[in-house]
């Protein structure tokens, strides 16, 4: 049987209706949407008409970051203002064009918006449940409730933080109860116990797991950010009901009876996150994605690659041979369909790409498309390759350091995703004289092929080299001083530049970032300075 | 303190060189009967110090964060207190046959120094060193003896022995070690040792001498030098054996008791 998007959807759509009939009898009705290509009009007029009368607003636009020109944007439902907690719509776009639409939202509110209970009393009400030794994180959020015996209570949303979990309250925003409370991954008593095992390339990895009773789970609490390695076993419908939802749970997480992992996805994806967190802290000296130790989840087997003949290409694109920042510390790992990728945790590289994206995320917010998308996507280019130097041996083996960009997991020719010694090797661009598809759908404006105008800069910086647009040599700073460069460039992205920045804006942010940390008459200065001439960004 | 044979005899020598060992050498013959100056049984009970055996070295592996950590202690040594008992049977002229059974306790340091690997990567250990203190050393001997009577004087004589020795040794020996670190472990550092007692028993070999003073013809008191040995394997965790020598130099003073 050939599985395609609407057989998903169709799961989808059962496993939530029966999951509502099951958790909220006195709920009202959920209405589920979704969309296959044959009835996209119609679902695309109503969201635009709800997006117009305020009943969704924009949430959060995720790009495809390794697949060009595809976005989710999250369109949340609102009451009144107010966001209706679980109301969301995914609208899957190539550019302007409306690929597919899902989700859920709820309908025949009517409610009394105006709460009680300050946001103050709310958070104080959810701290006091929870116990001794949490705090609540972040400021509450008033918004509407599905369920309750009205249908819908108007609650506030408080995130308490307690050792070694996070819990959501949602309070009665006029009696201050508790409606309900549910751990994000609940987790009983942290343990660590350092395990081992194989990764994707034959590389022995320790896995810093959770010992809970006989089992031990893949999460990190040795470092300061919990990190948690899932795995959705290729389940489709666990998949379609986290993309509905956004919701994780403990039986998501991997596990060995013995901690020694035999899922080399589960060892590489483990191992490399808290690569990419270790090399943040020690040299950057930023703690985690967020700088305040946002934990990190990592979803392993998405999708099943030996499931891979079944879906569509679209699917199989985005899902298996794709690895995504779905925004909030979270990453999705695909399997490889084992003819263009093999599974995407395997390679350092793609996994600290794509956590990247989260710094960018939460520093410049450098926009997803253009210039700016560029600049985001080099950076996490950039910080890849800095990791990867760091962590593993150069050479141009699996699982050595180099300056390509997936190498470790591309099966087909040319053998890696993207170049930053020679672009043009890796159909990149290698100087802004050839900036191309900027304001065209192609590429989101190219983010993926300009990217290494600017990571092409740093390798300039940092090894040394001629630009084969420009002809002009740099000397590099040396490889011993990698990190002396990355520090700039990691400065300069980090601090100096934001959502709307340029190549432009990227060349003087690093410079000032050079000149604060070693001087304008330093060599640092000066070789970032040369490569940024020989890669045509003045 | 550090008490070495050469030096117990030495102080022995000293003893007998003094106006006792004129006197004795001028009534030697009186006294010098080819027996036990007409006893048969002697007991003796003295109290005093047994020099530590030398140190001894324990290598462990333990397992710790998914792989192999090199653990070794250096074991000290030092002078324990002694209690020692002792029965000689007179056979024939000067000599008989006796048993001993010596009792010494102390308590030892331990140097140990660690490669304790790191939490997250491979071959990347990070050095801990510290002391392991009040590691306690009960030796217990029993010792056969030969004995042969050399009478001095009439106030002095000289009892020496030799034979086998059963040493039980028991000994507080580092099973693991706690350390301390933090994020990014890049470092460690020692706190404390984790402690495993255990015994076993070995055969060794005793020589000695006891020099007693006769205050009457059944009451003296005795100065007692004695050397034993054995090495004995202990077992512990982690490590294929642990070679330790128990004994070493004794030296008491006490009542002797003679029938
Ligand atoms: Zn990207």
């Amino acid at each position: 049987m050939r599985l395609r998007l609407a057989a998903l959807v169709a799961g989808l759509v059962a496993l939530v209706s029966a999951s509502t009939a099951a958790q909220r009898p006195l709920s009202p009705p959920a209405m589920v949407i979704a969309s296959t290509p044959q009835t996209i009009g119609a679902w695309d007029a109503r969201v635009r008409a709800m997006l117009q009368n305020g009943q969704l607003d924009i949430g959060r636009l995720q790009r495809d970051s390794l697949i060009s020109g595809r976005t989710h944007v999250r369109l949340d439902q609102r009451y009144q203002g107010l966001p209706v907690f679980g109301g969301q719509v995914v609208r899957q776009q190539s550019g302007q064009t409306t690929i597919s639409v899902f989700g859920r939202f709820f309908q025949n509110i009517s409610i009394n918006a105006k709460p009680t209970l300050t946001a103050a009393a709310a958070a104080h009400a959810a701290v006091a449940a929870q116990g001794a030794d949490s705090v609540a994180s972040g400021p509450p959020v008033l918004g509407v409730l599905p369920g309750g015996s009205h249908g819908y209570v108007l609650a506030y949303r408080v995130l308490v933080r307690a050792p070694w979990d996070i819990q959501i309250y949602y309070i009665d925003a006029n009696t201050g109860a508790v409606v309900s409370h549910a751990s994000r991954i609940k987790k009983d008593q942290a343990a660590a116990a350092i395990g081992s095992g194989t990764g994707v390339n034959g590389d022995r990895e320790k896995v810093s797991a959770n010992q809970s009773g006989g089992t031990y789970q893949a999460i990190d609490v040795m470092r300061p950010a919990v990190t948690f390695t899932l795995d959705f076993g290729g389940n489709p419908a666990r998949f379609n009901s986290f993309f509905t939802s956004g919701q994780v749970f403990l039986s998501d997480v991997a596990t060995s009876s013995s901690n020694t992992w035999t899922d080399p996805v589960v060892v590489d994806a483990s191992a490399y996150q808290g690569m990419f967190y270790d090399y943040v802290y020690k040299v950057m000296g930023r703690s985690g994605i967020d700088d305040a130790n946002l934990q990190v989840v990592g979803i392993t087997h998405p999708l099943s690659r030996s499931d891979a003949g079944t879906y569509s290409s679209d699917i199989v694109g985005n899902y298996i041979d794709n690895a995504l920042y779905l925004g909030d510390g979270t990453i999705l790992y695909g399997d490889g369909d084992g003819q263009t990728f093999t599974y995407l945790a395997g390679a350092l590289d793609v996994v600290a790409h794509e956590l990247t994206h989260g710094i960018t995320d939460f520093s410049s917010q450098l926009g997803g498309t253009d210039e700016p998308g560029a600049l985001n996507e080099a950076f996490s280019d950039i910080m890849a390759t800095a990791i990867e130097f760091a962590y593993q041996p150069p050479g141009n083996g699996k699982d050595q350091a180099d300056w390509l960009i997936g190498e470790d997991v591309t099966l087909t020719a040319p053998g890696f995703i993207r170049s930053l010694e020679d672009p043009q090797a890796g159909g990149g661009v290698d100087n802004y004289s050839k900036i191309r598809d900027i304001g065209t759908s192609n590429d989101n404006g190219g983010v993926h092929e300009n990217s290494t105008i600017a990571s092409h800069a740093f390798y300039l910086a940092v090894h040394g080299g001629t630009n084969r647009t420009s002809g002009m040599s740099v000397q590099g700073v040396g490889m011993a001083n990698l990190d002396r460069v990355a520090k700039a460039f990691y400065r300069g992205f980090v601090f100096m530049l934001g959502p709307n920045s340029t190549f432009s804006d990227a060349r003087r942010a690093t410079l000032q970032a050079a000149q604060d940390l070693y001087g304008s008459t330093s060599n640092e200065y000066a070789q970032i300075q040369q490569a940024w001439t020989a890669v045509g960004v003045h | 303190m550090r008490l070495r044979v050469s030096v117990l005899v030495l102080a022995l020598a000293g003893a007998l060189s003094g106006p006792a060992w004129a006197q004795g050498t001028a009534t030697s013959t009186s006294a010098g009967a080819a027996d036990w100056g007409g006893q048969n049984i002697r007991l003796g009970v003295s109290a005093g110090l047994q020099a530590g055996a030398p140190g001894f070295t324990q290598s462990s592996i333990l397992q710790i964060y998914a792989e192999d950590a090199p653990i070794t202690v250096d074991y000290g040594h030092k002078s324990a207190l002694l209690v020692d008992g002792s029965l000689g049977f007179h056979l024939k002229g000067r000599f008989g046959l006796g048993v001993a059974v010596s009792y010494a306790r102390s308590k030892v340091d331990g140097q140990v120094h660690g490669e304790i690997p790191h939490p997250f990567y491979f071959n990347q250990p990070r050095a801990i060193d510290g002391t392991a203190s009040g590691l306690q050393q009960t030796v217990l001997g029993t010792h056969i003896q030969a004995l042969y009577l050399w009478p001095v004087n009439d106030k002095f004589d000289i009892m020496f022995s030799g034979g086998p020795s059963l040493i039980m040794l028991q000994q507080d020996l580092v099973s693991n070690v706690n350390f301390s670190e933090t994020y990014p472990y890049d470092t460690a550092t020692y706190e404390s040792a984790q402690l495993a007692r255990t015994r076993r028993t070995g055969i060794g070999f005793n020589a000695g001498a006891d020099l007693t003073y006769h205050f009457t013809q059944m009451l003296g008191l005795g100065v007692l030098v004695r050397y034993t040995r054995a090495t004995i394997s202990l077992p512990i965790a982690g490590a294929s054996n642990v070679s330790a020598r128990a004994g070493g130099a004794q030296a008491g003073v006490g009542l002797r008791v003679l029938f």
